[in-house]
């Protein structure tokens, strides 16, 4: 199934954003056209994370010998220890799948059918909470979460076993006025459910 | 965390490096770890120094080499690998840094071996963008001194080293005498017909936890110690954050783990050496 696995905000400009679900690490980075990438976090190379690696719009960039990987394909597009000779095609990154949608990015480990969150009935741009990352298991910070009964839409993005990110939606999204007033009450109520799932640990 | 205490016997019985003399004065005792193990470290009153697994157990063997106490868990050699420049009476010997970091051993010495990524990760010091290019070299895998050797290696560098006021291309060899420790020697600024030695002998604390200890042994009259070793510390503080995000933490032997180019030769014969030495800890072995 589809999982958040960040919000569209944590995508400014020509960042790289670190994230990962059920183990596995990924980065994410938009580039220039608006395309968002979501890769396994490991340069093919030496293993260095590519979430430290320079996005510069149309490829990434890693930090440790300056391979390139570009956009869309993550074929590896340049070795510049040899740059007169063009990299085998099989150094190509591990691709996952990716939706963008209600403000947030969607992923999963293989390709899920249907959209995300299909039974939810989202507004297409509802208000995006912070997202709060919780050091407990998906499925205890899940119950917390259905028996608090909120007034929100909220997912559990279960990150490993041990841990979870709690990302929740306000749709539709209410009056712009409104924003700060909701945001502060929804980081107050959820970090109030976090300190209840940690202490139980 | 519950360690298993070092099951592969290649590894127990080197000598490996756990500090250096002149970081440890007399009359102090000096706690750490090695292969898992708690140890420590004792220098007496009269610079006498011991090391023990707990106080009042048996001594471990102990040798003092390069500025550096040395011990072993095994059955140790009667000696380590020589380095005759380190006798040369006009050079700068010391310890640059003793530094931790999450890493294999493995990792830090292929690191130390690996002269590509010096343009991205020493931009400006060691290398620039506009010479990224590893040209051919030369690797041998020595069986009579159970060393590799790396030889005719050359890169172009900004500032080479303490010594250097203009850019240069730098001669390198390599030597990988040791699992853990490596050795380079690179075209001295102020003498042509001599060159820096510059080693790095790693302390594995654990099989994902290091200590690496930098010898420094080169020609520089004008340099203080101190500014000596802010250049090497500066370029392993550059290092180090790449080591940290290494996945996995242990070397993977499986020559199909990664993806290794021509560049990377040494690191290929690096890990061939290990693989074929039997040795484990710090490594992903490869399937068989």
């Amino acid at each position: 199934m589809w999982h958040p696995i960040a919000a569209s905000h944590d995508l400014p400009f020509r960042h790289v954003f670190h994230a990962k679900l059920l183990d596995q690490e990924f980065a994410v980075w938009r580039a220039d056209d608006g395309f968002v990438n979501i890769w396994q976090n490991r340069c093919l190379h030496r293993g260095v994370r590519l979430s430290i690696g320079i996005n510069d719009g149309q490829e990434l960039k890693c930090q440790y010998h300056g391979w390139r990987y570009a956009n869309r394909t993550a074929g590896c597009t340049y070795i510049p220890a040899h740059p007169e000779k063009a990299p085998a095609r099989t150094i190509t990154n591990r691709i996952f799948p990716c939706v963008e949608r209600y403000g947030l990015i969607w992923s999963a480990l293989e390709a899920p059918s249907g959209e995300p969150a299909a039974d939810a009935k989202l507004d297409e741009n509802p208000l995006v909470l912070r997202g709060i990352a919780v050091r407990a298991p998906a499925p205890r910070v899940t119950a917390l979460v259905e028996s608090a009964n909120l007034p929100a839409t909220i997912f559990v993005q279960p990150t490993d076993s041990a841990s979870c990110v709690i990302r929740g939606l306000i749709s539709p999204a209410p009056d712009p006025a409104e924003h700060a007033k909701m945001l502060r009450h929804y980081n107050d109520v959820l970090s109030a459910l976090r300190n209840a799932a940690e202490q139980r640990a | 965390m519950t360690h298993q205490p070092c099951s592969d016997p290649v590894i127990a019985n080197l000598w490996h490096p756990i500090a250096a003399r002149a970081d440890i004065g007399a009359g102090q005792r000096h706690q750490t770890l090695l292969l898992d193990e708690p140890i420590a470290l004792t220098i007496d009153a009269a610079g006498a120094a011991s090391v023990r697994r707990e106080a009042g157990a048996a001594p471990l063997p102990i040798l003092e080499r390069y500025g550096y106490f040395w011990t072993s868990l095994g059955d140790p050699p009667p000696d380590i690998f020589p380095i005759p420049e380190y006798a040369e009476p006009d050079r700068r010997r010391f310890n640059a840094a003793s530094v931790g970091v999450h890493v294999s051993a493995p990792r830090a010495v292929e690191n130390f071996l690996d002269m590509s990524h010096f343009p991205y990760v020493h931009t400006g010091i060691l290398g620039d963008e506009t010479h990224t290019e590893v040209k051919d070299y030369d690797v041998e895998t020595s069986i009579e001194r159970d060393e590799i050797l790396a030889t005719r290696c050359r890169f172009f560098q900004p500032i080479s080293s303490t010594a250097a006021d203009h850019g240069m291309e730098v001669d390198y060899i390599y030597r990988v005498p040791h699992p853990y420790c490596a050795v380079l020697y690179k075209s001295s600024v102020v003498d042509e017909a001599r060159q820096d030695v510059i080693g790095i002998f790693v302390q594995p604390m654990t099989q994902e936890r290091i200590c690496a200890h930098m010898l420094i042994c080169v020609l520089d009259e004008r340099s203080t110690d101190a500014t000596i070793k802010q250049f090497q510390q500066t370029v392993f503080g550059q290092d180090r954050p790449i080591l940290e995000n290494q996945f996995p933490k242990r070397l993977p032997l499986d020559p199909k783990a990664e993806s290794p180019v021509r560049a990377d030769k040494v690191s290929i014969a690096y890990r061939r050496w290990l693989a074929r030495k039997g040795v484990t800890y710090g490594v992903i072995a490869a399937a068989v």
